[in-house]
Order: structure tokens, then C-alpha cells, then sequence
């Protein structure tokens, strides 16, 4: 080994940003009367992808009435889909299909 | 994010180094805010932040449920449910605050719901007990703790049909009894006081129903002056209210009085009477100050009363054994059930209580022996019993107080003596419900109320409440 040669420069790619939770929604139709129980959705969000995994508590708000909504834990979740069960939801008579997803806390003991 | 470029050429070894700048964080939900906001002295109102945005941006969409909370003091806080999101303004529906003052100092992050919230107003020893009451396992309902006592029986509390008649309304629980309006205030989940009383001209007053700014019972009064109607509180200011308006049909005749008012979601009010017969009346009550008698919509001959109840263009009319059906666009008596339980003896063969929610409309009686009935009213014009509660209650139980939440049915009942019951039926499936938890009044308490800002029988911005 003749030479060892370093060099360091920082004009490098900027990583990627990291997995977040907003942005992501939901067109899926849900029926009225909302009920307990087994719930998928088709969802989209950002290209980087999102940081919900299974186990997530989630909580689906309409946008356009945003004191409707349902809340369940995540059991499946791939590139589109996302399936749930719902343990929590308000009174309506609405059927939507215009939702927001968010983390969600733990409902209340 | 850094590349690491390794070559090896004529025994001579380069090495690069490209360092870039990191990515993002992702975006979550931790912010901060330095808006100057008065924690609101009750709930039900919008309050807007304007908050610090990092430089990823932030997870929030409308509907997200949040608290803000002051970093100096986390006890101060400010929930709700974010109705819009504008640049770096967020705007909360707030449900639940806690503590008072203005803070510049908020975090905010996302949290769950509030537990159900049911609220027992009993008669204990000596004093009138507030007690909340956990009904977040229905199999195991929970009196958690007293939220407010009042030394003393400042209230005459005598036999069935002499109860306070109350309504919870967001933080504000507002009571008709004897001839008065009491009105007391939610400090906290932990935590009431009592903001102020008003008496009315006459009593006793009967059923207590919030519409807007006003608060209506049911008057009746055998004295001078007589009378047979409705009478209303101004409560725009909660700590001063003042005597609205009061009609007095006198009609000719016995002169007995009214059981209960109800208010549809155009502001006309009705009520029920009893003059020898049995009659059913209407006013318009939207605007004040309110003149002139009330139009007649009904008129039987029956000789017992009982409460009522309106949603959309039909009214619920109990009395005698049977729960009649007007259809309002044309005063047409359109359905007619009988009364759903065997009279036992105890009393009269009528319905002492009566809710409309949603779809089903809940009725029970003195003779029920702590059963209530579901009715299925989906078809107004043919309504029919869809199930009775199996509530294992004493044979000469009352129950005339309940109140639903989600798919629990929470009501109250006693033997008559010193023993008095909560229940907890599950109702998700109307046609059979399922009796879950049942828990004591502590100190032997008699459980003489129970209310919920979470059952609201909302239609449009009304509440339809029979206590």
C-alpha cells in the first residue's frame, strides 16, 4: 500500500425525512350507524410512507364534520389498507367518506 | 445522510466521504404555543391557537383530539377537537378545560377521549350528594366520587313525582325543584359548586328543559294565582337568573295542572294538561318576550298525566296505560300503544318517564318494577315495542330516571325504602338488551336524579331532555 487517500467533502444527498403521521386520509365510505368491530380502509398519504404500524391507536375524523369519528387499534396494515378494530365512535346518522387520520389516545378507563 | 466511496488502484487506497445534511424528522404531534388564552370559564365553545411550527411541519388534521396544557403548571389545561387548521392557527372545539387564568406557555399533544360522564344526585343522611359515577365498564358501574355536597335537605324532597327534574347542560346542571331553579357549575370532573337560585312566582314545578338561554318547567299551582302552563328562567347569565316568561292557561274546570313540557327544533313547546280531560297544548317560544294563550293541538279524556315527548312532527303523549302519537302538521292522532307493563298496584298504570333517542323512545313507570321499555319509532306511525329491559330491580321499584350513552342504558331504581340501584344495560342490540353491572348508592343514598351532558337528544342546536 503506496498511498491512503481521504477525502471529505459534505455536498452529499440530504437524507430522506423520516416517517411521520400526518397527511394521511382516508375516501373510504362508512355507513351509518357506526359500529364496534372489524374495519378496513383504503388510506393514501405521503410518498415517503407514514409511521402507523399495527398496535397504533387510530382515530378517523370527517373532515367536513369533524365531531364524527370512529377509534380502534390497527391489526393490518400494508401499502394501501388498513384494517382496524373500531372500539369507540360518536353518535351520527351521517354516512362519509372525507376522513382524517391521527394518532389516537387510549380511551379513558 | 453520508456515502462512502472505497477504491483500491495501484496499491493505492482513496477513500470519499460525501456527508449531506440529515432529512426531516417526520412529522408528529408535539407543539408549542405562545398565544395568550384564557382558559374559557366553561366548555362548548372554540378557542384558537397559534402555535409554532417546526420546520417538518406537524401531523395534525382536522379532528384530531388534543389538549393543550400550560408548561409552568400542567394542570391548567385546555381539550377538544380541532375544527380547522389555517397556516399556524389551530382552532379547538374545547370539551373539557380545567383551571382558570391566561397562559402563554402551551405544549399541546394529542390525547384520548374523556371517560362517559353520568352524574347521581341523591339524598344521603343529611345532605343532597353529587356523585359521578364510572360507567366505562358497564359490567362493573362504579359510584368513583362525590363531586358536591350540600349540608342539609334544603330541598323538600316528598313522594314520586316531587323529585328534582334536572338537565346537564356541557359544564351547567340545572334543577327545578319545588319552586325554584337551582343552578350549579363543573369545575372540574372532580368538582362542583353551586352558582345560584331563582324562585319562581308558583310551584311546584315539573320536568326542567334547557332550550337556548332559557330553562322551562312545567308549572302547576292549586292557589292564587292559578296556574297551568309553562314558566321559563332567563339563564344568559348563569349566576343572575331572572323570571322569564310564565303562561297560565286559566282554563275552567278542575284546575289541576301540567306534568311536562317538551320543545321541538322550531322552538314551539308543548305541554300537557290536565282540566277533567287530558289536552295537549302548543306555543311558540323562540322569541321573548312570548304573549297570548297557548293553541290547543289535542284533547282526550283521560284522567292521568304524564310526560311527553317531541321529535320531528310527531309528539309523544303519555297518559293513562297508552302512549298516543299527534302528528304536528296536521294535530292527527296517528298511533296509539298501550303502556308495556302489567299494573302492579304500586301505581298508576303510567308512564313516569319518557326519552326519545334516536330511533327508540325509552318510557318506564312507578309500576315497571325497574324496567324500561324500548319502543321503535322508526316508523312513527307504527310504533311498537322492540324490548323491555330485564332489570331485576324490587317488586315495587320506580324508575324514572335514565339516561343513554353510546350503547348504555344507565337508569336508577329502589325498592321503595332505602335500597336504591344504578344499572347498567347493554343496548347495542335494541331487541334484547342485556343487564350488565348494578352498583349501590353509597351511605344508603336514594337516588333522586341523574343526568349526563353526554345525553343530549340532539336535534339541530335543541335538546330534548325528559327527567
Amino acid at each position: 500500500m503506496d498511498d491512503i487517500i481521504v477525502i471529505i467533502n459534505d455536498n452529499g444527498l440530504t437524507g430522506k425525512d423520516g416517517l411521520g403521521y400526518g397527511g394521511v386520509t382516508s375516501n373510504t365510505t362508512i355507513f351509518s350507524p357506526f359500529s364496534t368491530g372489524p374495519l378496513g380502509i383504503i388510506y393514501s398519504g405521503p410518498t415517503i410512507g407514514n409511521a402507523y404500524s399495527v398496535g397504533s391507536r387510530i382515530r378517523l375524523s370527517s373532515n367536513s364534520q369533524p365531531l364524527i369519528w370512529l377509534e380502534g387499534v390497527i391489526t393490518l396494515k400494508n401499502i394501501n389498507v388498513i384494517n382496524l378494530t373500531v372500539d369507540l365512535f360518536s353518535q351520527t346518522s351521517a354516512t362519509l367518506s372525507n376522513w382524517n387520520i391521527n394518532l389516537a389516545g387510549e380511551k379513558a378507563v | 445522510m453520508s456515502n462512502l466511496d472505497v477504491n483500491i488502484q495501484d496499491d493505492n487506497l482513496s477513500i470519499k466521504i460525501s456527508c449531506g445534511n440529515n432529512g426531516l424528522d417526520g412529522t408528529g404531534y408535539k407543539l408549542t404555543s405562545s398565544s395568550s388564552i384564557l382558559i374559557p370559564d366553561s366548555v362548548g365553545n372554540y378557542q384558537t391557537f397559534s402555535i409554532n411550527i417546526p420546520e417538518q411541519g406537524f401531523a395534525y388534521s382536522v379532528g384530531a383530539r388534543i389538549r393543550f396544557w400550560s408548561n409552568s403548571d400542567s394542570t391548567k389545561i385546555i381539550e377538544g377537537i380541532i375544527t380547522s387548521i389555517v397556516n399556524n392557527d389551530i382552532t379547538i372545539y374545547v370539551d373539557f378545560r380545567q383551571g382558570s387564568d391566561i397562559y402563554s406557555d402551551w405544549i399541546c399533544n394529542i390525547c384520548g377521549n374523556r371517560p362517559p360522564y353520568v352524574l347521581s344526585i341523591s339524598f344521603e343522611t343529611n345532605d343532597v350528594v353529587f356523585r359521578r359515577v364510572d360507567i366505562t365498564n358497564p359490567s362493573a358501574p362504579v359510584f368513583a366520587e362525590e363531586v358536591y355536597r350540600e349540608p342539609g335537605h334544603l330541598w323538600n324532597f316528598g313522594a314520586f313525582g316531587t323529585e328534582p327534574k334536572a338537565v346537564m347542560d356541557k359544564d351547567y346542571l340545572y334543577i327545578n325543584v319545588e319552586n325554584k331553579l337551582r343552578i350549579y357549575k363543573r369545575n372540574s370532573y372532580s368538582s362542583m359548586s353551586f352558582v345560584a337560585s331563582a324562585s319562581y312566582p308558583v310551584g311546584m314545578v315539573n320536568d326542567c328543559i334547557k332550550y337556548n338561554n332559557r330553562v322551562f318547567g312545567a308549572v302547576f299551582n292549586l292557589g292564587d294565582p292559578v296556574y297551568r302552563g309553562y314558566i321559563s328562567m332567563d339563564i344568559s347569565n348563569p349566576s343572575n337568573p331572572t323570571l322569564g316568561s310564565a303562561i297560565g292557561e286559566g282554563q275552567a274546570g278542575t284546575q289541576y295542572g301540567i306534568a311536562s313540557v317538551a320543545i321541538d327544533n322550531t322552538g314551539s313547546l308543548y305541554t300537557g294538561f290536565f282540566d277533567g280531560g287530558y289536552g295537549l297544548r302548543k306555543k311558540d317560544i323562540s322569541t321573548e318576550p312570548i304573549t297570548g294563550p297557548m293553541s290547543l293541538v289535542n284533547f282526550d279524556t283521560a284522567t292521568n298525566i304524564g310526560p311527553i315527548a317531541v321529535k320531528d312532527n310527531y309528539v309523544y303523549w303519555s297518559h293513562d296505560s297508552k302512549i298516543v302519537v299527534i302528528r304536528l302538521s296536521d294535530n292527527t292522532k296517528v298511533a296509539q300503544f298501550n303502556y308495556p307493563f302489567a299494573y302492579t298496584g304500586h301505581g298508576t298504570g303510567n308512564a313516569a318517564f319518557l326519552k326519545i333517542k334516536q330511533n327508540y323512545l325509552y318510557l318506564s313507570g312507578v309500576d315497571s318494577n325497574g324496567k324500561i321499555a324500548i319502543c321503535d319509532i322508526s316508523n312513527p306511525e307504527a310504533p311498537f315495542t322492540a324490548s323491555v329491559t330485564p332489570t331485576t330491580a324490587f317488586l315495587d321499584a320506580y324508575t324514572y330516571h335514565a339516561v343513554v350513552i353510546g350503547n348504555t342504558l344507565v337508569s336508577i331504581a329502589s325498592d321503595g325504602s332505602t335500597v336504591w340501584n344504578l344499572y347498567c344495560t347493554d343496548i347495542s342490540d335494541k331487541t334484547n338488551p342485556i343487564q350488565k353491572g348494578i352498583v349501590q348508592c353509597p351511605d344508603n343514598g336514594a337516588i333522586i336524579g341523574l343526568v349526563s351532558p353526554d345525553d343530549e337528544a340532539v336535534q339541530g342546536n335543541n335538546f330534548y331532555i325528559n327527567t
